[in-house]
């Protein structure tokens, strides 16, 4: 098998023994969808697919990017403090297959938990207007295509960042990333109210960030040197 | 195979190794010693290829490990920290690097190995619920599963009772004797060292003091030296006086009951005998005293600390 799947088979495996980020995980996912779903069914139906929209737009890419900043910590920052980086460098893997490796590794789960996020949001919010509430192809197109690549685009970034720096300058961005990351989500209300609407440009600018933080972010994985992640190990 | 020459690593303003020259050949054990902060793992990670020389180079099979990934296939390493997940089983950490060095028929080796290691029955628990000895015996189990030419341990012993560290030994042994694996051992057991290695370097801030054999290194080191033992305790003092006469005696001190003679010559001791007896003392034994490699380690790293 591919080294790179390898480590992201192995990555998986090991966040799904993580009972504290899978419970939460799980927790968020189910929480935002039915509360969403409660919000959406209560307008009329013109303004409940607007409000789905929105909600699917917005909270899906808002929960896959809480969960795989938890795992990333896990996956990345962890490997570093615990040490284990150090013999899996020595390993016959190069320093870009273990960083997509668990990417990977991170991005999957996470995007899997935001799509069924989007899918019950989409399901309960019909059932509870007993209506079939649909979303327009742009959000289709959001969580099926802009989705994983804004997840995997986050997480590298991060990933490559906490390979990076030092413990306590990772834990310090960490901090800080977490603030905007949990106002956003505490903002998911203003934007279930149905006044954003979501357009096929919001869709494509989102897209585009996402797409070219990828690739800056591959492109510089190539200056990740081991020499810098063992002088930065604690 | 392994040859490291004139290696010089600076960090800022800290020079951790100064002109670090050895050469590790096929088959052979070669102990690394040093006390802590000697540069010991600096050089280990800079064969291994996780740092970088600032000056000279370290090569295996004449190349650099780190920019040579098939290379890499053909070492084992166990670090100072075990470098296991804690979150998966013994089993799934044996098999990820299995996987990860394209090991085949790996389940059955992983169960010999687990076998081997006395680790069978816990094979299904979770990394992190072992003890210190479990997991170092596991770190060593995933270091050598893909049966590698060149094995590379930082201190192997470290957390394991007696009856583990005897285990760890014989395996270093029978891996270098039957499967002519080199061993590249850093370690601060200079008994261990002392019993499997055929070649040691000593190493103290940054600079090599020593190199050589075992056997060379006590023979340079070792003044012949015999302890000698009187049937009448009472005849210390007068053997002292007319020992401390003899030319070929460059010091003589009273030890227990018994004198310590170091001679200017090791073939001296028979005539040193003679005299004793035509001296009209009882000699109850007699007998050479050879240097362990804790004392020499200690007489290098001391004499250089008073040089400093």
């Amino acid at each position: 098998m591919n080294r790179t799947l390898v480590v992201a088979r192995k990555e998986i495996k090991e966040l799904l023994k993580n009972k504290g980020i899978l419970l939460t995980a799980l927790g968020l996912a189910l929480f935002f969808s039915i509360f969403t779903s409660v919000a959406v069914s209560k307008g009329r139906e013109s303004a409940s697919v607007v409000s789905l929209n929105s909600s699917v737009f917005y909270l899906s890419a808002m929960v896959g990017l809480f969960i795989a900043y938890m795992s990333t910590s896990q996956i990345f920052l962890r490997e570093k403090a615990d040490r284990v980086i150090e013999t899996l460098m020595c390993a016959p893997i190069n320093l870009r297959q273990i960083w997509l490796g668990k990417v990977l590794g991170v991005s999957v789960p996470a995007y899997l938990l935001s799509l069924l996020m989007a899918l019950l949001i989409i399901v309960i919010s019909g059932i509870l207007s007993s209506s079939l509430l649909v979303p327009t192809t742009s959000i289709l197109v959001h969580v099926l295509l802009v989705l994983p690549t804004l997840i995997a685009a986050f997480t590298g970034l991060l990933g490559f960042v906490q390979f990076r720096l030092g413990m306590r300058e990772s834990r310090i961005l960490n901090f800080v990333i977490f603030a905007p990351l949990f106002a956003g989500l505490y903002g998911a209300g203003y934007v279930m109210g149905g006044s954003f609407a979501v357009s096929w440009t919001q869709v494509g600018i989102l897209f585009g960030i996402s797409a070219l933080l990828l690739a800056v972010t591959a492109y510089l994985t190539k200056r990740l040197s081991k020499e810098r992640i063992v002088t930065t190990l604690p | 195979m392994i040859e490291v020459r004139n290696l010089t690593k600076r960090f800022k303003d800290r020079t951790v190794l100064n002109g670090v020259s050895f050469q590790v050949n096929e088959g052979e054990i070669f102990g690394y010693l040093g006390p802590n902060g000697a540069g010991k793992t600096t050089t280990m990670r800079i064969i291994l290829g996780l740092l970088k020389p600032t000056a000279g180079n370290a090569l295996v099979w004449g190349q650099n490990l780190g920019e040579n990934e098939g290379l890499r296939r053909r070492i084992g390493v166990l670090l100072e920290h075990d470098g296991l997940y804690e979150r998966i089983s013994a089993y799934e950490n044996l098999d990820y690097y299995a996987q990860l060095y394209g090991v085949s028929s790996r389940v059955e080796k992983i169960e010999n190995l687990l076998e081997f290691t006395g680790l069978s029955d816990r094979k299904d628990d979770k990394v992190g619920k072992f003890s210190k000895g479990m997991k170092r015996k596991l770190a060593l189990a995933r270091a050598i599963i893909h049966d590698p030419d060149v094995l590379f341990l930082d201190e192997p012993s470290a957390g394991l009772d007696p009856e583990a560290q005897i285990m760890v030994r014989d395996l270093i042994l029978r891996l270098s004797g039957e499967e002519r694996m080199t061993v590249f051992l850093n370690s601060h057991d200079l008994d261990e060292v002392q019993r499997i290695c055929s070649k040691i370097a000593i190493l103290q801030r940054g600079e090599i003091k020593a190199y050589d054999t075992v056997d060379n290194l006590r023979g340079r080191y070792t003044k012949p030296t015999v302890e000698i033992a009187l049937s009448d305790g009472r005849e210390v003092e007068k053997a002292l006086n007319l020992l401390s006469s003899l030319n070929y005696i460059s010091e003589c001190k009273q030890h227990n009951d018994g004198i310590t003679v170091t001679l200017t010559e090791s073939e001296m001791s028979s005539t040193l005998l003679s005299f004793l007896v035509e001296q009209g003392l009882k000699v109850e034994e007699i007998k050479r005293v050879t240097k362990s490699l804790e004392d020499i380690y200690l007489e290098i790293v001391r004499r250089e600390e008073s040089n400093e």
